[in-house]
């Protein structure tokens, strides 16, 4: 912010978007100029991720000096990111057992984890309060049976209704959430070009 | 139970132990003796190996694989079929394949798992049928780029070589270079049509089975050619490949586990309902 002013950038954020939006998008001009721009992203991501271990390394390490709650932990983590560092650049081997028997089973874990507790929930919560739930409950049981091999086995007509529970009310949902996505995104853009929206340069948003 | 439950911070319920002993029970079983239950191949799954087998002679794809480790065991089945497939067109037809990570860097470990302990690369060289430009971190402005301009955003691939003097890609500077686009993700597939849709290449995507419905509005929309869903989506490419892998094993799993949830369902609905009406009278 030193540079440029507020005002600067906000001149910025209404000129870039314009051309690429009324030059580049429809006619194809200035597409050099664009390109360069969208390489930009990739090396400004590449910084933010310095920034970010930067962060991490600075907030865990106050942490432990203040042995704050849970810091036996703390350390691990930067066990296992200079384990994974070094030897991702000294021993193949190493790096190679630290993917596939530690980090591939960990992370399948923790997912497959959450499906577990899919169990407790259908233990617990699944139950048929009032008309709302009956239709939610039904569903999931046709699409799990249509889904897996074993409802069509049993009988054509889980398949069909799950196709038919895929294909109209939950398409039908998603297409309206994104058409919604999609207005909020126009929305978001026109805001920012007409200097409405100033969360970049650490402002407020205007109300229209 | 639940006010044992929130009085048993730190140890779990008997009833919640006997539910996961059972469900481990229920999903293992199976992996271990497969019973082969059969499989319809859907209309999508065709559209998605017919895209590939499509490919024309000497074509370039571009593979996103933004899919982590987390999610392989959903998503593997499908990556795996993919790329097996690729490498059959990679050899037949002199196809190439560009592959790139967009999103995190855990793309690129489940795509060197998948590239060395899943697939069999033999015959293939490393920078003559394949190239991997590795983790280009910005997502959804990377995706831009890729389809804008390859050498102003990867000048070099993974290993350090130039992508200049690598006689197949030196030409090949952009979406009008590439034959397809293929992306693998665990979250969000917004950015890959949006980015890509407007070349009018074919498009394909390999999904969570959650995600799916995310992608179903751009497939109808004709954005996206086709889309493999989760670990169903890999159990069906393999039988179309003729080749039982990790997704049939998991399938009949599935199976199981669903009908598991099914009754358990019906079982706490059964005794609920039993409950209020003794109550009530």
């Amino acid at each position: 912010m030193s540079i440029f002013k507020k005002k600067e950038m906000i001149q910025l954020a209404f000129i870039i978007p314009l051309l690429f939006l009324l030059l580049t998008y429809y006619t194809g001009a200035m597409k050099g100029i664009r390109s360069d721009i969208l390489s930009w992203g990739p090396l400004i991501v590449t910084f933010t991720y310095f920034l970010g271990l930067a962060t991490v390394f600075k907030h865990n390490i106050l942490k432990i000096q203040k042995k704050e709650r849970d810091w036996q932990y703390l350390p691990l983590l930067f066990i296992g990111f200079f384990a994974v560092l070094i030897s991702k650049y000294t021993s193949q081997p190493s790096y190679d057992w630290l993917i596939n028997k530690l980090l591939l089973p960990m992370q399948i874990a923790m997912l497959g984890y959450v499906g577990i507790y899919f169990f407790t929930m259908y233990f617990r919560g699944a139950r048929t309060r009032n008309w709302a739930a009956t239709v939610v409950l039904g569903s999931a049981i046709f699409t799990m049976f249509g889904n897996a091999p074993i409802g069509p086995g049993i009988h054509p007509v889980f398949a069909q209704i799950f196709m038919w529970i895929k294909d109209v009310p939950n398409t039908a949902g998603m297409r309206g959430l994104l058409i919604g996505m999609g207005t909020g995104i126009i929305l978001t853009v026109v805001r920012k070009v007409m200097g409405q929206e100033r969360a970049l340069i650490s402002g407020e948003a205007e109300n229209v | 139970m639940s006010d044992k439950y929130s009085e048993a911070a730190g140890t779990f319920p008997r009833a919640d132990r006997i539910i996961w002993l059972i469900f481990f029970i229920v999903a293992a079983l199976p992996i271990m003796f497969p019973i082969g239950l059969p499989l319809d191949i859907t209309e999508v799954t065709r559209d998605y190996y017919a895209t590939i087998e499509d490919i024309p002679e000497a074509g370039v794809v571009l593979y996103s694989f933004d899919s982590g480790m987390g999610a392989f065991a959903e998503m593997g089945p499908a990556d795996i079929g993919t790329i097996t497939h690729l490498t059959s067109v990679m050899k037949e037809n002199n196809v190439k394949v560009i592959f790139v990570t967009t999103a995190g860097p855990e793309g690129q470990v489940a795509l060197n798992v998948i590239l060395t302990q899943y697939v069999d690369m033999s015959g293939l060289v490393y920078g003559e049928d394949y190239l991997n430009l590795g983790l280009i971190p910005g997502y959804e402005s990377t995706l831009a780029a890729l389809a804008e301009d390859l050498h102003k955003i990867a000048p070099t691939d993974v290993e350090g070589t130039r992508l200049t003097d690598i006689p197949w890609i030196a030409n090949v500077r952009g979406a009008e270079d590439y034959d397809i686009f293929v992306f693998s993700t665990a979250t969000s597939p917004d950015p890959y049509p949006r980015q890509w849709a407007q070349y009018d290449k074919p498009i394909l995507a390999v999904a969570q089975a959650a995600t799916a419905s995310w992608i179903r509005p751009y497939h109808e929309a004709g954005m996206i050619t086709a889309y493999l869903p989760g670990q169903r989506g890999g159990a069906e490419y393999e039988v179309l490949l003729g080749a039982p892998g990790l997704g049939s094993s998991y399938m009949d799993a599935q199976s199981l586990t669903h009908v598991y949830a099914i009754v358990l369902i019906l079982v706490v609905n059964i005794q609920w309902y039993l409950k209020r009406k003794g109550d009530e009278t």
